[in-house]
């Protein structure tokens, strides 16, 4: 049995939670062994710097995995409202020739970002009884600021779409468009045979917008058992915070270096904390977010240190240099992996109040939360965390085990067999719900 | 001197005229044969018109013809044959020839002069073709001293319109405190529009003229701006005049705008032919309904209509029909349709039109090639709800006797009523009718709005009517601009010829209004097509809304 992984970027090329996480997936499944994994990430402009692909076909390898594809898709008329592209042939004529050769029996989608939404009715058309399952990372489908359900005026949170509210925070795209959009992809989606969050609430969210709740399902990220590396010994204060993620206003890095800074103020006695930020792509962030950035990297003196972008092999390394690890984020987060990563390497985790965030940490067992988006209260809690005797200890024995890759593989692997076992054709549901049958299966030639 | 056949006499004089024909000046009784006399000249001898012909004759050129021959005559025989010469025209190498001798044969009148001091002014603003014989004039002319008595537009071929008395007047607030007229006085009305139509065909683009004179003899005469001939831009002209909108006026409207505008829809009529249909996919074998759909500009909304299709089976296996009413697009839906269509493999087919010709007509040449016996015309900006609506529109229209139009609820994208059947309203004081919808706003749910029943008239965004009935009705009438009240017509005279018009609730789709539709001339063209429309149906309307019943 093949099941045949999409993915709209690859590590190789730029590192990201979501293109990480489809790696580590598509390596599981195949340590399972159970179903043969076969991996096609998206890649081109404006991801990688290469176009280069064979004259005529715009698939290659990735490297020399016989499993593991590139496919080059052409950005330059993408709409970023619909999240299509007018060009077709990459999807009706070449992925659609893919399908035909790998003959998967299952394709699992971990995102449609850079190919289309479009991909899924292509898949559904070219393999009429082949389940689709599609992973929801974050809500690009629900929402046009970048999937985060931040509003564009004043970032407060948002937790439901219409097509005046999404207009209200993109006041050029009319209303009757955000009402095609959502339209557009829930027919796409409607190909889909089973969703997949990694959170409980990005399952509701899910189930708001209007995706049938008996089509989704929640399964927390699988981790890969992190290697054990030594403590270091000896009694000592745990003052030594990180920060893991992408320098995106969303994000939060700036509310956590905003925090640092009124504490360098304060000139709190017994505070000697110190921050070391780990992460990537300022340069494509929004200018004004780079601009406050560098100032508050500036303002927060020398006990902030910005290590910059890091190899995912080195994160074991760089968690247990670091006592407590903060999530800032002011957008919901679906997953967030790094809390598991934080409680792999027993770092209790600092975050937000809200989101995937307390979903996965709880207050005051193995975490501390702060108001989202509130540089002082974040200050108070790190001070607190700093200072306060047994605090983390306390906290660091309330981590609980974290699913590892094995146990979520599994997890999929038992959906996968569920959706295979019934493939009777089903009644035509709702638009969020129809398909489209039958169909005659195509072959090449 | 003998008549020689086909050709001229010997000895006469004659003057080539474009397109093949001759003017000619010889003695009486020694014409050619087949040669239509049209006038004497000034030295007695004969002036007749051969339209093709060998000349043996000396032959001089129209400025030295008329010069010699003709100019020495009286002022009001030279206009008289001026006009003569004029009616004969028809082609541009002839009505260029025929201006030549109009310029050489008119009598020069004092130019118009922008002088502070002038005691009267004359000025065309505009000068729009209509068609080949038909023109709308607009501009003003002021006289401080004395009355006007004779305004007249004379046309490259020298004929002459007398605007006196057929231009609608209307003040101009500052020409008449320019020339220093009273302009509270009832007869301060400098400015005037005119539809005009000539005898003869008019092809030139410059050599207008506008002449005055007042009961005192004195004189003034102004060249007219070239003709513009862009039929979009005249109608935009027309309608958007600021003129109607200062005075809403049955004269202005009925003998000025409402031909003007009668003869720029007939011609998009006339153009209205299908250049190009093509078929993508197999073409369904037996389709119940033919799905026309005009597309003007946007023609992306078809993958949002496609995407909504395909999830609905029995759409793939009706007849829909795309017709492109901007062919200027023509690349570009076939390229976009030869790209979607191995996408959602619903088949359709694309019609281009010749030209643009409007949504009336863009329906009716899509309505002429239907495969099937029931039309639905819709709009490419209607998504449907859900599946299953068609199929329930065919149950129903084929359960009712008498149906005419048939029209599903329409919703915005907020999910409230857009459309659940027509009526009409009259604000008090309004001489026009407006269109009003029942339940316009309310929630998709509201129980009235949830019950089939009859109405005066269903939307045109989304009707489904016979394609029998379409054509016994002569389909869409064409008068109206832009799409606005086709819908109410011809439900109203499927009424009058004894149909029942139906809404009907459980067929449920988004109408994203005003995505399909460009919006410079919407203002305008509405002011228009309502007048028109009250102008055709007040009276009936004004019995349905009083209660006597559709």
């Amino acid at each position: 049995m093949k099941v045949l992984f999409v993915s709209h970027n690859h590590p190789e090329i730029r590192p990201g939670g979501a293109e990480g996480y489809a790696l580590d997936v598509y390596e599981g499944i195949r340590e399972a062994g159970e179903f043969e994994p076969v991996l096609l990430s998206r890649s081109g402009p404006p991801i990688s710097i290469g176009t280069r692909y064979h004259e005529g076909r715009p698939i290659t390898l990735v490297n020399h995995d016989p499993h593991q594809y590139f496919f080059y898709t052409d950005m330059s008329d993408w709409d970023w409202v619909f999240g299509r592209s007018p060009k077709k042939t990459a999807l009706t004529r070449f992925f659609r020739e893919f399908l035909l050769e790998q003959k998967p029996d299952v394709v699992h989608f971990q995102h449609t970002l850079y190919m289309g939404y479009d991909i899924l009715r292509v898949t559904r058309n070219t393999l009429p009884d082949v389940p689709i399952v599609y992973t929801l990372h974050e809500y690009l489908p629900i929402c046009q600021h970048n999937g985060q359900m931040v509003r564009t005026m004043d970032r407060s949170l948002c937790d439901h779409d219409s097509p005046r509210r999404c207009h209200e925070c993109f006041p050029r795209i009319p209303q009757q468009t955000f009402f095609m959009r959502k339209r557009f992809i829930q027919s796409q989606m409607s190909a889909v045979d089973l969703f997949v969050t990694p959170s409980e609430g990005a399952l509701e969210q899910y189930v708001r917008w209007g995706i049938p709740r008996e089509q989704i399902v929640h399964e927390p990220h699988g981790f890969v058992p992190a290697r054990p590396l030594p403590e270091s010994s000896g009694e000592r204060e745990r003052d030594r915070f990180g920060f893991f993620g992408q320098f995106t206003e969303f994000k939060g890095a700036d509310v956590l270096l905003e925090a640092f800074a009124s504490l360098a103020q304060r000139q709190t006695e017994d505070f000697r904390g110190r921050l070391w930020i780990h992460g990537a792509n300022l340069d494509t962030a929004p200018s004004k977010f780079q601009d406050r950035f560098r100032q508050l990297l500036e303002d927060s003196g020398d006990r902030v240190r910005l290590v910059g972008q890091y190899d995912r092999a080195d994160i074991a390394k760089l968690m247990t240099r670091v006592d407590w690890v903060v999530i800032p984020s002011i957008w919901w987060e679906t997953g967030p992996l790094t809390v598991g990563e934080a409680f792999q390497h027993g770092r209790p985790v600092i975050c937000s109040d809200m989101g995937g965030m307390s979903e996965k940490v709880t207050d005051g067992v193995n975490g501390l939360y702060f108001r989202r988006g509130d540089a002082d209260e974040l200050a108070d809690v790190i001070e607190r965390a700093a200072t306060t005797p047994g605090l983390w200890e306390e906290l660091r024995r309330g981590i609980p085990a974290v699913p590892t890759m094995r146990e979520h593989v599994a997890s999929l692997s038992s959906h996968y067999r569920r959706l295979l076992a019934s493939r009777a054709p089903v009644p035509p549901r709702g638009p969020a719900g129809t398909r489209n049958r039958p169909r005659v299966r195509d072959t090449i030639g | 001197m003998s008549a020689a056949p086909g050709g001229t006499p010997e000895g006469t004089l004659a003057t080539r005229l474009g397109g093949g024909g001759l003017l000619v000046a010889c003695a009486s009784g020694a014409e050619p044969e087949g040669a239509l006399p049209v006038g004497r000249c000034a030295d007695g001898r004969v002036l007749a018109l051969l339209k093709s012909g060998e000349s043996r004759a000396a032959t001089v050129s129209a400025k030295t013809f008329s010069r010699r021959l003709l100019a020495p005559l009286p002022a009001d025989e030279r206009n008289r044959l001026s006009d003569t010469l004029a009616r004969l025209g028809n082609g541009a190498a002839l009505s260029r020839s025929l201006h030549e001798l109009r310029e050489a044969l008119r009598e020069r009148l004092p130019p118009h002069t922008p002088a502070v001091a002038a005691p009267r002014g004359l000025v065309v603003d505009s000068l729009l073709a209509l068609d080949e014989r038909s023109f709308y004039l607009e501009g003003w002319a002021v006289d401080r001293e004395a009355e006007v008595d004779r305004l007249e537009a004379v046309s490259p071929e020298g004929e002459r319109v007398d605007l006196a008395a057929h231009a609608f007047r209307f003040p101009l607030p500052h020409i008449s405190t320019r020339f220093g007229v009273d302009e509270s006085a009832e007869e301060a009305r400098p400015g005037f529009l005119c539809f005009v139509e000539l005898e003869g065909p008019s092809h030139l683009d410059g050599g207008w003229m506008i002449e005055m004179e007042n009961v005192e003899g004195e004189c003034l005469e102004a060249p007219a701006p070239e003709v513009l001939r862009d039929r979009s831009a005249a109608r935009e002209r027309v309608l958007a005049d600021p003129a109607h909108r200062r005075l809403p006026d049955d004269e202005l409207m009925e003998s000025h705008v409402r031909p003007a505008i009668e003869r720029l829809q007939q011609q998009a009529q006339d153009g209205a032919r299908v250049s190009i249909v093509e078929q993508f996919g197999a073409a369904p074998p037996k389709p119940d309904v033919s799905i026309v759909i005009p597309l003007y500009k946007r023609v992306d909304l078809i993958e949002e209509q496609l995407a909504q299709f395909v999830l609905d089976e029995y759409l793939s296996l009706q007849d829909i029909l795309y017709v492109l009413d901007s062919p200027e697009d023509e690349d570009e839906l076939l390229e976009m349709a030869s790209r979607l269509h191995p996408l959602y493999e619903v088949p359709f087919r694309v019609a281009i039109l010749k030209r643009n010709s409007g949504f009336a007509n863009a329906n009716n040449a899509g309505a002429q090639i239907s495969r099937a016996d029931l039309l639905l015309l819709m709009n490419s900006d209607v998504l449907p709800d859900r599946p299953g609506w068609l199929e329930q529109m065919v149950a129903f229209y084929g359960s009712q006797d008498d149906i005419g139009a048939l029209g599903p609820k329409l919703l915005y994208e907020d999910d409230s009523i857009q459309h659940a059947g027509i009526h009409f309203h009259r604000a008090e004081g309004q001489p026009v009718w407006q269109d009003a919808h029942y339940f316009k706003g309310l929630h998709r749910d509201f129980p009235d709005a949830n019950v089939a029943r009859v109405v005066p008239v269903v939307s045109g965004a989304c009707m489904m009517i016979a394609r029998e009935q379409y054509d016994a009705m002569g389909g869409l009438h064409s008068g109206y601009v832009q799409g606005d009240y086709e819908d109410a017509d011809i439900c109203l005279r499927m009424m009058e010829a004894g149909s029942r018009n139906w809404y009907f609730p459980d067929a449920e789709l988004y109408h994203l209004e005003a995505l399909s539709y460009s919006s410079s001339l919407r203002v305008p063209a509405n002011r228009y097509n309502a007048w028109l429309h009250t102008r055709m149906w007040g009276d009936r309307i004004e019995q349905l809304e009083n209660g006597a019943g559709t």
